[in-house]
Order: C-alpha cells, then sequence, then structure tokens
C-alpha cells in the first residue's frame, strides 16, 4: 500500500531510495545491535558460570575440610582416646578445635558408651580370673592335703612294716588320697597351670604303672612292653596324669570283669602307649568328638564344664596341646576303644629298666614355690611343638634309638584309616583280625604320617560345645 | 603353693619317707597279705636259679628282688635294699616263690626259740 501510494507521487523515485537506503541501514544496525546483544549474553552467561563453578569449588573445599576434621577427630577417637578407655586410663579430651560442638559431644557419647562397655567387660574378666585363681588355690591346696596324706600313710606303714593290716589300711588310704589328687590335679592344670609333681626320667612301663595307682578299677590293668623305653623328667608328670585319665576312661566304659591292656612299643620317632579297653565302644559321632578333645583340636576349657564337669579327656587334650604328645582314640581290636599315646622322641629317653629304685625318687617336692607361683606353660602349643630343640631339657638323654629289628613297618594311612573297614568287622572275628604288632604298625604309621602336616593342619580345628565322657 | 599354709596342708612338715611314682597297692596288685603265711622278716630267701630269667612282663620290684636274692638274703634286708616295706616285700616275694624263681631257705634255729637258751637266760635273770 505504502509502495502503491509513492508510486503515485511525483518524483517517488527520490523516495524510494531513500526508504531503501534507510531500510538498509536499519537492517544494518539491527544486526549490530543484536549481536552486541548476543555477546552481551554471553558474557553473563559465563560470568555465572564462573560464579557457580568458584561456589561449588568452595563447597568442595569446605567438604573435604569438614571431612579431614571429622576423620581427624574420628582417628583421635579410634585410637589415643579408645585406647585410654580400654587401659581404663581417663579419656583425653579431643584436641580438635575446627568441629561443631554438636559433633564433639556426639563422639563424647559414644566414647562414654564405650567406657561403660569395657568397665562391664573388665569387670567380668576379673570375675573370672578371680574364679580361675580361687579354682586353682583350691586345686592346690587339696593336691597338697593328698599328698601329705600319702606321705602320712607311707610314714605309718614304715613304722609297721611287717604288718600287713596296717599295709591293708594304708592302701586303702593311699588310694583314696590318689583319686583326689588326680581331681584336683585334673582342675589345676585345666585352669592352666602345672601339673606340680615332678619325676626323674621314668621308664614308660613305670608310668603307666604310676598312672595306674591313680584310678579306682587299678588291678584290672595290665601293662606289658619295653621296659628300657622311658620318658624325659619334665614330660613325665603331665605323662603319667595323661595316662591316669584315658586308664580311667577305659575302666569306666568296660564292665569290671574285663581287664584293661596296655602295651608300651618303639617306634623310630618316639614311643607309643596303647591303652585298649574291651567295653562296647561308642557310637561313630561320639568316638569323633571325643578323639577331638582327647587329640587337643578342640580345646576345653574349665569355662567349658558345665555343672557335671568331665575332666578327663579335656586333660588329656590339655597336655597333648602343651607337650606335643599325639592322642588318637580309636576302636579297638578287642571291640571297645584303644587309645593311643604317642610319646614324641624330643621326649623319649633311654632308661635302665633295673636302675636303683633311689633314682625314683622326685626331683623336687610337689608344691611348687609360693612367691613364684607355679609355672605358667605357654598356652596351647600345638601337636608337634615339642618338636623343637628347646623341648629336649639338659639331662635328658638322646632320642631312644631303636633296636632295627623291632622297627615296625611303615603303612599307608590310607589302608589303616581308624574308621576304615578293617575296623568296622564282625565283633564276632574282630579279635583276630589284627596283631599287636600290626596294630604297632598302624600307630607308626597313622603318627608317621600324621607329623608330616596333617595333625598341624588339624590343630586350629573350632570349639565345639560341651562335651560328655563315655 | 598355697596349700602348704592353708588349713588342708597344715601341721608340722611330714615325716620324711621315700616317696616313688608308683603306689604300694599297685606293686601288689591290690593285695596285703602275701599267698604263704610263712613269711616273717627273718625269713631266708634265695634266686633258686640265677640264670632262670623272670617272664616279659615281671615288674621292676620282681627283677630288682631276684637281682639281690643272688646270695641269701633275710625278707627285712631285701625290703630293706629296695626301700620297700617288709609286708610289700613279702607279697612280692610271695609271688616269686610260687613262680619258683625264689626259695625260701629253712630259717635257722633262732636263738630266741632255743629252749636251753631261754631257760638259760630266766636264771640269769632271777639271780639279778
Amino acid at each position: 500500500m505504502l509502495a502503491a501510494a509513492l508510486y503515485r507521487e511525483p518524483g517517488w523515485p527520490m523516495t524510494a531510495v531513500a526508504i531503501a537506503a534507510i531500510a538498509a541501514a536499519a537492517a544494518v544496525w539491527g544486526r549490530r545491535l543484536t549481536r552486541r546483544h548476543h555477546e552481551r549474553l554471553a558474557e553473563l552467561q559465563a560470568a555465572k558460570d564462573r560464579a557457580v563453578s568458584e561456589q561449588d569449588a568452595r563447597w568442595r573445599d569446605f567438604h573435604v575440610q569438614r571431612m579431614e576434621a571429622v576423620a581427624a577427630a574420628l582417628d583421635e577417637l579410634a585410637g589415643p582416646r579408645m585406647q585410654a578407655v580400654a587401659q581404663g586410663l581417663p579419656v583425653p579430651p579431643s584436641t580438635r578445635d575446627d568441629l561443631e560442638p554438636q559433633l564433639i559431644e556426639r563422639l563424647d557419647r559414644v566414647l562414654q558408651e564405650a567406657e561403660r562397655i569395657a568397665d562391664r567387660y573388665r569387670a567380668e574378666h576379673d570375675r573370672v580370673d578371680a574364679v580361675t585363681g580361687a579354682v586353682v588355690a583350691t586345686g592346690q591346696d587339696f593336691m597338697a592335703a593328698a599328698l601329705r596324706v600319702q606321705q602320712e600313710a607311707a610314714a605309718m606303714l614304715q613304722r609297721h612294716s611287717a604288718d600287713p593290716d596296717v599295709l591293708e589300711v594304708g592302701n586303702r588310704v593311699d588310694h583314696a588320697a590318689a583319686q583326689l589328687q588326680r581331681r584336683a590335679q585334673s582342675l589345676v592344670v585345666l585352669a592352666g597351670h602345672h601339673p606340680g609333681q615332678q619325676w626323674p626320667d621314668l621308664p614308660l612301663v613305670e608310668v603307666v604303672r604310676a598312672a595306674q595307682g591313680r584310678i579306682v578299677a587299678f588291678e584290672r590293668v595290665q601293662v606289658a612292653g619295653d621296659g628300657t623305653l622311658g620318658v624325659a623328667s619334665k614330660a613325665a608328670e603331665p605323662l603319667i596324669h595323661l595316662v591316669a585319665e584315658l586308664l580311667a576312661n577305659a575302666t569306666q566304659s568296660s564292665t569290671p570283669a574285663d581287664p584293661v591292656e596296655v602295651r608300651v612299643r618303639p617306634l623310630r620317632d618316639g614311643a607309643v602307649i596303647e591303652i585298649d579297653d574291651c567295653g562296647l565302644g561308642m557310637d561313630p559321632q561320639t568316638l569323633e568328638r571325643q578323639r577331638e578333645i582327647a587329640s587337643g583340636r578342640t580345646r576345653v576349657g574349665l569355662a567349658d564344664l558345665g555343672p557335671t564337669p568331665q575332666l578327663g579327656l579335656a586333660v588329656v587334650g590339655e597336655y597333648a596341646r602343651r607337650y606335643g604328645f599325639g592322642v588318637e582314640l580309636r576302636e579297638s581290636m578287642y571291640r571297645g576303644i584303644q587309645a593311643v599315646v604317642w610319646v614324641p622322641a624330643e621326649l623319649t629317653v633311654i632308661v635302665d629298666p633295673t636302675a636303683e629304685l633311689d633314682d625314683l625318687a622326685p626331683v623336687r617336692p610337689a608344691a611348687p614355690d609360693p612367691l613364684t607361683g607355679p609355672e605358667r606353660l605357654s598356652p596351647a602349643p600345638r601337636p608337634g611343638a615339642g618338636e623343637g630343640a628347646d623341648v629336649a631339657g639338659p639331662g635328658s638323654a638322646r632320642p631312644a634309638p631303636v633296636s632295627p629289628d623291632e622297627l615296625p613297618q611303615r603303612r599307608s594311612r590310607r589302608n589303616r584309616a581308624p574308621s576304615g573297614p578293617a575296623f568296622a568287622a564282625d565283633p564276632a572275628e574282630g579279635v583276630s583280625r589284627e596283631t599287636p604288632d600290626e596294630a604297632a604298625a598302624w600307630a607308626a604309621a597313622y603318627f608317621g604320617a600324621a607329623d608330616n602336616g596333617d595333625r598341624h593342619s588339624l590343630a586350629d580345628a573350632p570349639d565345639t560345645d560341651d562335651e560328655e565322657q563315655r | 603353693m598355697s596349700g602348704e599354709h592353708g588349713p588342708l596342708g597344715a601341721g608340722g612338715p611330714p615325716e620324711e619317707v621315700h616317696r616313688r611314682p608308683v603306689r604300694a597297692y599297685v606293686i601288689t596288685r591290690g593285695r596285703s597279705q602275701p599267698t604263704r603265711n610263712t613269711f616273717r622278716p627273718e625269713t631266708l630267701l634265695i634266686a633258686t636259679d640265677p640264670d632262670r630269667r623272670l617272664p616279659p612282663a615281671a615288674t621292676v620290684e620282681q627283677r630288682r628282688f631276684l637281682e639281690i636274692c643272688r646270695g641269701l638274703l633275710s625278707l627285712s634286708e631285701a625290703a630293706e635294699a629296695l626301700r620297700l616295706p617288709i609286708s610289700v616285700a613279702a607279697v612280692v616275694a610271695s609271688d616269686l616263690v610260687d613262680a619258683g624263681h625264689l626259695t625260701i631257705r629253712s630259717t635257722p634255729p633262732s636263738s630266741a626259740s632255743d629252749p636251753t637258751l631261754l631257760r638259760a637266760l630266766l636264771d640269769g635273770l632271777r639271780q639279778l
């Protein structure tokens, strides 16, 4: 319309040119204006981005700083402050001054809770220590009393040396005191203390006879074997006590008419004592549980004993762990259970079986020094720990060299596994299935093979619940 | 050990006695009487045959007993040497006699049982 109106005017071309020029100028200006506007927008955007990222960075820094401060406070909490709680010392205040009071207060509350728990634990621990101490002291009191009764009985026998009636009474008193002594000693040993009595190097046959004297049904025990094989002094009393507990088990689990056969045999790397009862044996699960305890693989402490304590096998296992004796239970060739005690070569000595009996006098009286207290053995050396050079004490003879013609043949453990088919034989023919020599060979193979590592790996078996003896 | 001073272990030091790991009742296998009643402290004993070996199951006491009885020895002397009460030694000896390893020699005429000497002693006392 505008163009049509201009067209009708005279001189319109001039006007049109001017308009066109103006329009062009306006377009150029407009474009420039737009560009500048865009640039300005970009600048603003960039500034905004810078501000945001700077703020982000500041936040990040702030957070890192906070985290470091909290981490440092936690380190302090877990370190020196918690240690003070553990040791029962006054807890030092936090040295951090860059934390909010609320946080500090919460950390302090954590420490207070820890202190409460630590106090409770300490009280419980003290109580257990006190109970253990009381058990040990009482046990040692009873052992001393039993020893005194035995000494009085022996003195009475000496004064009325030729009188059989005095011998009769003296024997009964002595025997009863020996039971008391053994039970008291079991408690002392399970509480982690030394058995107390000391003997010189003893023939293993005499060890068994000494053990025989400590059980009720001692008449049923029959011993046979190599009289020159002995145990070193330091392990004599532990071995007597260990064998006594196995004999007690063997006599209790068979009828009063049955003998309990004990044999002492040499091995290339030590000696074995085999104890056979003619009892009814036990079911595989019970046997397995008892084997774990007797071998020392499962530890049964005082606290695990329960209201009707069965100390026997727990004591056996305790000695096995401390002195490196190997103890295995398996089905006996006489139908009952056979206990095999392996005495490692380091604890074995050669003795003169007819040595002067004077030589059998104890090295030291049974009572440990009250000032130094009973020797506390390092806890639970693993079976086989006795192989260390330090075990053979001074005065103990070299490991027993065994006459070569008596060397039992080692056999594959696979073929002689205790639960193997050879032992699941018909009871009627069970007795004849295996000769004593074969049994010795089995023991040699078992402990020999076990010594190569198997027993070591078994030593860390987890504890189980309370166990009952058969 | 606390027991030394505690009520149970109280008392003076016990009489000095020989202590051995094997109890007397194990040595006698629970018996207090010898298998025969002929054993007195002065009973003389000697090994039947020094070359005769004891069975492998023989005890240390039996071996020692036979060893010291290679020569004639009274029961009380043997008991002293073995540091055993005579009553215990009598049980050990009776087993050895029963098994034929040990022989009882007739006790020499005891001066205490000689009537002539006793009468002389009595006369002497009366004259005091």
